[in-house]
């Protein structure tokens, strides 16, 4: 055994909604091994790796148990020996690689600094060693990277610099923490395929963190499946996934969205709501690092109709073009060229001030629940602003935003508390809800459910649903996730480059994807290969 | 080459703003009540209207707003910046006469106040929560809050009149004909209190700024990845912290600098610090109009080029950011 964890228990802060992070947490990584822990915010699986690395954050404290690595329990370390461990014994990735880079240091200082912490070579030695693992996690034009800031590369590209700087003293133990949560789906397979790749080659250890079953399915030997602070469940991976024992584990599977598709609704009779024909959007972008002054075509020629009550998904990765559709059509950003129409009325041709007496047909839900709603309003505002401004009385917008916030599946007394009292999934119902509030027709939602848990992610979706039935809304579904997509759209757009490579009904597409790119896409989710026992649990139900 | 150019631009753009700035001065100045002439007459205690109009005859004052306004930037742009009649000298003369010694006083202010104000502020965030850190933090607060002139009075109390240990006033000991290194000696030890008295409010800010945004920047990821490598506290804080946490004090410190030349009327006139500041002062009083409109030019065309120069450091300090030409 490369590291055996016995019995760990970390205390948290007086004060805090429960005693420990974790109690009683027992388990043994064997070398060329992968062990993942799978488990929602909140469940201490990250805690769990932080106490390995001995970077527990200020108020966290080890109170019982080992952690036994090469004959030492590295809780009872020396400050100096623990970081002696860091970097050289144990090593760690990060889930957000857009901030783990200093971004003043050149790439190969920063390589080079792990050399340096432990005394290793020459500094001639450290640039050449730091080249050739450039090299190694597969980097583009590696003499160009070392030479090149964190904000000159991509996140998939940040990613692997952090992988190759973990790799740099040969570890024993990789303790990878979420490390492909903030990347779209293909940049997730590559670097899932690549930690598998090194782990051959060097055979180390590999403890990795996720919430999502599917990433477990894809690359996990065994798999610990944790609550609360505590191990719910343990066991190889297809035995865990494909019998799981337990309903916690198996709720955590069922709320993964599937990737195959319900049955397709028949939506023949219904009118044509928008129709928007080849719509285009250049950008101007200032010269990067490897790419030269040039004009971005962020959206090409994208044309598409949305029914009455349908669901359209847009699907593509970032930089797709996606998002920039959505804020075209919602008119938050004006298109170089094309047509958007409602029905008869052509929307993209309104003038600024008819077009403010007519916004409330097409409202949107954002990304990011945390950032969407302001700090210093209350609820009652957020929701009540948008209509009140359209004309609408004060006393009747609040009676329909606590009718609302019920539809929604919140309190009607929220009304008076502030966004940070919420959740995360709590506040996209708010934020669903402040839509809601102008009484559109045409709802658009980007990534309106990727930032949320998977449980609360499936619950969002539902609500999607409903409201869809209720109101009798078209949606435009704005995601990178193609199971989400799955779950939710009557058809799909994919998206590369700003181009539309491939529109269907959701089914036709899942079934029989006709362009490579959709393949790709496809093939990149993770967890769904055709023998995977997420695949086989999901599909017995 | 892309910087030069944008040096270039850059200055171009401040002789228009400083052509502006000429512009608006003359017209504040001249919207006073008052002017050179009945100061003087005043003085003399002659307020006879014959007197008056032969002191406006001589000074050009009686002839149309946009005349006086058009000689004057003429002079300029031929490197005039005109004459003193109360001191009867050329307006360069003084204020190059009176710059030496309030560069040398807000100079090392400047030094002193970013020094120790990033020391403290390191030390306060390093030790956050422990007495240490309180202790600074009260200080800094303290310094903060108080008036200038105030604490320049307590200090000439207190290290002058009391202990002994500084001169309360002037920038060399009258009389003493030292020279060479013995002279600097002496200059040194009449700057320690304008110097220091001048440089505390601004420490004060640097160490309440590098606290918090050091304390910013310990939360962010990459310390945590920096960590993560094994290197020692010491180095973290210096390579990662600090470097990344010092932005902020550039911006404050580029907005200090910018006062190097106006900044220290107060410092000057408690110390009897012969520089530019009572330069101003003075002739404010005296409504000596091309003095202070020579000041005025001075200290707006060091503003701008301080501004200059942080925006290049910041180019030096920070690779994100790129030149905009």
């Amino acid at each position: 055994m490369v590291i055996s964890v016995k019995d760990l228990s970390v205390a948290l802060p007086e004060g805090a909604d429960r005693p420990h992070a974790m109690t009683g947490i027992t388990f043994d990584v064997a070398a060329g091994e992968v062990l993942c822990i799978v488990g929602e915010s909140g469940s201490g699986k990250s805690v769990t790796a932080n106490t390995i690395m001995n970077l527990l954050p200020p108020g966290l404290t080890p109170v019982s148990g080992t952690i036994e690595m090469g004959g030492r329990d590295l809780l009872k370390l020396s400050d100096a020996e623990k970081r002696q461990m860091r970097g050289s014994e144990v090593a760690m990735i990060f889930q957000e690689p857009m901030t783990a880079l200093n971004p003043l240091m050149r790439i190969k200082d920063q390589i080079a600094e792990v050399f340096e912490a432990h005394g290793a070579f020459s500094k001639e030695e450290r640039e050449a060693k730091a080249l050739k693992l450039v090299e190694e996690v597969g980097l583009p034009d590696p003499p160009k990277i070392l030479r090149a800031y964190p904000f000159q590369l991509s996140g998939g590209q940040r990613q692997r610099v952090m992988i190759a700087m973990a790799l740099a003293l040969e570890p024993k133990l990789l303790i990878a923490d979420e490390p492909t949560t903030a990347l779209d789906v293909t940049t997730q397979a590559q670097i899932l395929k690549l930690v598998r790749n090194l782990q051959d080659r060097h055979g180390m250890a590999v403890l990795f963190i996720t919430h999502d079953i599917g990433v477990v399915a894809e690359i996990a030997d065994r798999v610990i499946v944790m609550r609360q602070g505590e191990i719910v469940e343990q066991g190889a991976t297809a035995d865990v996934i494909g019998a799981p024992q337990t309903d916690y584990t198996r709720r955590l599977i069922n709320a993964v969205p599937s990737l195959i598709p319900p049955a397709p609704r028949d939506l023949s009779a219904d009118k044509v709501t928008v129709s928007v024909t080849g719509l285009e959007k250049t950008f101007v972008t200032s010269g990067g690092f490897f790419t030269p002054k040039r004009e971005v075509r962020a959206i090409d020629k994208v044309s598409f109709d949305l029914k009455r009550g349908e669901t359209l998904g847009i699907v593509g990765e970032s930089g797709s073009g996606k998002s920039t559709t959505g804020r075209c059509i919602a008119r938050l950003m004006e298109p170089n060229a094309g047509e958007i129409r409602l029905g008869e009325l052509d929307w993209g041709a309104l003038a600024s001030r008819e077009l403010r007496a007519q916004r409330n047909r097409v409202q949107m839900v954002f990304q990011d629940p945390y950032a969407s709603l302001n700090p210093r309003s209350k609820i009652a505002t957020i929701l009540t602003e948008g209509a009140v401004a359209q004309g609408q009385d004060k006393q009747e917008a609040l009676a329909y935003a606590r009718e609302l916030l019920e539809t929604v599946g919140l309190d009607a007394s929220s009304l008076d508390r502030y966004p940070h009292e919420f959740s995360g999934g709590q506040r996209q119902r708010i934020g669903i809800a402040r839509a809601l509030m102008m009484r559109p027709e045409i709802l658009i939602a980007d990534e309106a459910v990727s930032a949320l848990d998977v449980s609360v992610q499936a619950q969002v979706l539902d609500l999607f649903q409903k409201l869809r039935e209720m109101f009798n809304l078209s949606i435009i579904f704005i995601t990178h996730d193609l199971c989400v997509a799955a779950q939710v759209c009557d058809r799909i757009l994919v998206m590369h480059q700003g181009g539309v490579v491939e529109a269907g009904s959701t089914a036709e597409v899942f079934a029989a994807p006709s362009h490579d790119y959709t393949r790709s896409l496809l093939a990149a989710v993770p967890g769904w290969k055709d023998d995977s026992p997420l695949r086989r649990t999901r599909a017995t139900g | 080459m892309q910087t030069l150019r944008y040096i270039l631009m850059r200055l171009a753009k401040a002789a228009v703003i400083l052509f502006a700035i000429v512009i608006l001065n003359f017209c504040l100045i001249h919207a006073a009540p008052g002017d050179p002439a009945a100061v003087m007459a005043g003085e003399a205690g002659a307020s006879d209207e014959l007197f008056l109009q032969q002191l406006r005859e001589k000074f050009g004052l009686d002839q149309p707003f946009h005349i006086q306004l058009w000689k004057y930037i003429s002079g300029l742009l031929q490197l005039d910046m005109g004459y003193s009649y109360r001191q009867d000298a050329p307006v360069w003369d003084l204020i190059m006469d009176r710059l030496p010694a309030t560069l040398l006083l807000t100079g090392a202010a400047f030094v002193l106040s970013i020094v120790l104000g990033v020391v403290a502020g390191v030390m306060a965030a390093v030790r956050v929560g422990k007495w240490a850190d309180t202790a600074i933090t009260v200080a800094a607060l303290l310094l903060y809050a108080t008036p200038l002139f105030w604490v320049a009075l307590m200090a000439i109390l207190l290290f002058s009149v009391q202990l002994g240990w500084f001169p309360s006033y002037g920038m060399e000991s009258i009389g003493s004909e030292l020279t060479g290194f013995r002279y600097w000696l002496d200059v040194a030890h009449h700057l320690v209190l304008p110097a220091t008295t001048l440089g505390l409010f601004f420490t004060a800010i640097y160490a309440r700024m590098t606290r918090a945004s050091f304390l910013e920047t310990a939360a962010e990821d990459f310390v945590k990845t920096a960590r993560a490598k094994g290197l020692s506290e010491g180095r973290i804080a210096r390579r990662h912290i600090l470097r990344n946490a010092i932005l902020p004090v550039v911006t404050l410190a580029g907005l200090q600098a910018g006062q190097i030349v106006g900044g220290a009327v107060l410092t000057e006139t408690v110390f009897a610090w012969p520089g530019i500041g009572r330069l101003m002062f003075d002739a404010l009083l005296q409504r000596d109009y091309n003095v202070l409109l020579g000041v005025f030019l001075i200290s707006s065309a060091m503003v701008l080029l301080f501004n200059l120069i942080t925006d290049l450091i910041y180019l030096l300090v920070d690779p994100r950011i790129e030149l905009n030409t």
